[in-house]
């Protein structure tokens, strides 16, 4: 019977399609409000989720070339509103909402994610000052985790530069916002530590929302910075943003350009620095050498010292007294011996027999020559020689006279 | 980018040497000879200090993965 009426029987895909039809035609794109749940990042970047409340549930799909522009990763429990068409998966038989925008609902829920990602990692201590590093005060290159087309870069490298001229600096371009970001950033800090070029980094952007942000309000990007052994420095939008990295970091700088300068001393008053402690070196030298001609001249009036001139002085008078006495001594010494001299020279010359006979003396010899001084030794008739001052006499004895 | 760095100087140990030395000196409890080698440190690595700061500027480089996964690091172009 049923058979008689063939044209009213369906195949399941006339019917799918009919059913496809209606669905996509009838249904326009719509805003649809509701939490998150069973959500599978895919591999091939597609996002699978289902949204619902209290009494049903759609289920979602939201495509890599949508979901590449998120912002926020959605999260289970969130509460989302998601623009999209409803569209018929025909080969499960299932109607879906293929999505094309997604927004978190809210400051409250980014608020709330937000805070429980922090009370977590400062529960596990990854916000301990305790563990936060000393930024190296001259740091010989600094890495720089950020777009490499942004604002920030540019800031960083203008402040750095006006610095310290000479500072090295090392970009690892990232995407700093969407799907994906998170993860890039992380990798970027794990890869200065694994090439070690750099000894400090700064990682950040610019200014944005919130959504803008929230690559730095990622579990992924916290652990990063809590994992680096290079200390971080975290320079995320504008003085008012702060982001689970800036808790993170060693250190948290209002904005990139803030970052540069806190990272770097300024050129300028390391060099006035420097003229000051030559103008202190070359000061303290001459005051040192000052105090060492204090310290002489006091030594040389001291009473120690006064008492090591009188001392001189006392061996000087005396050395003077010996001189002059020795010298007087051998004066009187060689006066005295001239005249000893003088007085025996004056006996000989009295003793000279020449001068007794100039007197009238005169010596008699006798034949033999010998001297005769007494008159027994002679005989009558013996021959005898008178000498006299001026030549000789031969004459004979006459007459003895004992 | 200019490679040659000061091998083995340390600015900031320079520095801090330096600053160690000024102190040193100033409170005069040193004994001359000994003052004049400090000086002569000093003002050496003052010296080393201020070429330091008038390095020339470097170009930025970029840390990136080639294709293998190997860090590499780039001379670049983002510097206008």
């Amino acid at each position: 019977m049923i058979e008689d009426n063939k044209q009213l029987i369906l195949t399941v895909s006339q019917l799918t399609a009919d059913i496809k039809r209606i669905l996509e035609r009838g249904i326009p794109r719509s805003w649809v409000r509701g939490e998150v749940s069973n959500l599978t990042l895919h591999s091939s970047g597609h996002i699978y989720f289902t949204l619902k409340d209290a009494a049903t549930q759609v289920r979602c799909v939201m495509f890599r070339s949508s979901a590449q522009h998120l912002l926020v990763l959605p999260q289970a429990g969130m509460q989302v509103i998601v623009q999209g068409d409803v569209t018929v998966f025909e080969r499960a038989g299932q109607y879906q909402l293929n999505v094309g925008q997604l927004q978190v609902a809210g400051q409250g829920e980014l608020a709330q994610a937000f805070e429980r990602l922090k009370k977590k990692l400062a529960d596990e201590g990854l916000f301990d000052e305790a563990r936060k590093r000393p930024l190296p005060r001259f740091p010989k290159a600094i890495g720089i985790v950020t777009s490499p087309t942004g604002a920030a870069i540019r800031d960083i490298i203008n402040v750095a530069r006006r610095r310290w001229p000479g500072i090295e600096l090392v970009l690892s371009p990232v995407q700093v916002q969407g799907l994906g970001a998170a993860r890039q950033i992380a990798d970027a800090i794990a890869a200065f530590n694994e090439h070690g070029a750099v000894d400090l980094m700064i990682v950040g952007r610019g200014g944005g929302s919130i959504e803008d942000l929230w690559a730095f309000n990622e579990e992924v990007t916290a652990r990063a910075i809590f994992g680096s052994r290079i200390p971080v420095v975290s320079a995320v939008g504008h003085e008012v943003d702060y982001t689970i990295a800036d808790f993170v970091a060693d250190l948290r700088a209002p904005t990139p350009s803030a970052a540069a300068e806190i990272c770097l001393p300024d050129a300028r008053e390391v060099a006035a620095q420097l003229d000051d402690s030559r103008a202190r070196l070359a000061n303290a030298l001459v005051g040192l050498a000052e105090g060492y001609g204090q310290r002489l001249r006091s030594l040389r009036k001291s009473y120690g010292m006064g008492r090591l001139a009188d001392l001189c002085g006392r061996k000087q008078q005396q050395l003077d007294w010996l001189a002059d006495r020795m010298t007087r001594q051998s004066r009187a010494y060689l006066a005295d011996r001239r005249h000893a001299v003088e007085r025996l020279g004056s006996a000989l010359t009295a003793l000279d027999p020449d001068n007794v006979l100039r007197r009238g003396y005169s010596i008699c010899r006798d034949a033999a020559g010998k001297t005769i001084t007494r008159a027994k030794s002679l005989k009558t008739g013996d021959p005898v020689t008178a000498q006299f001052a001026q030549g000789r006499a031969a004459m004979n004895v006459n007459k003895v006279m004992p | 980018m200019k490679k040659a760095r000061t091998t083995g100087f340390k600015f900031e140990q320079a520095l801090a040497r330096v600053e160690q030395i000024v102190e040193r000196m100033e409170s005069g409890e040193i004994e001359l000879d000994q003052a004049l080698s400090l000086y002569r440190e000093g003002t050496e690595l003052m010296a080393k200090c201020q070429a330091a700061l008038q390095e020339v500027q470097r170009s930025i480089t970029t840390l990136t993965r080639d294709s293998q996964g190997r860090l590499k690091l780039d001379a670049s172009e983002t510097e206008e």
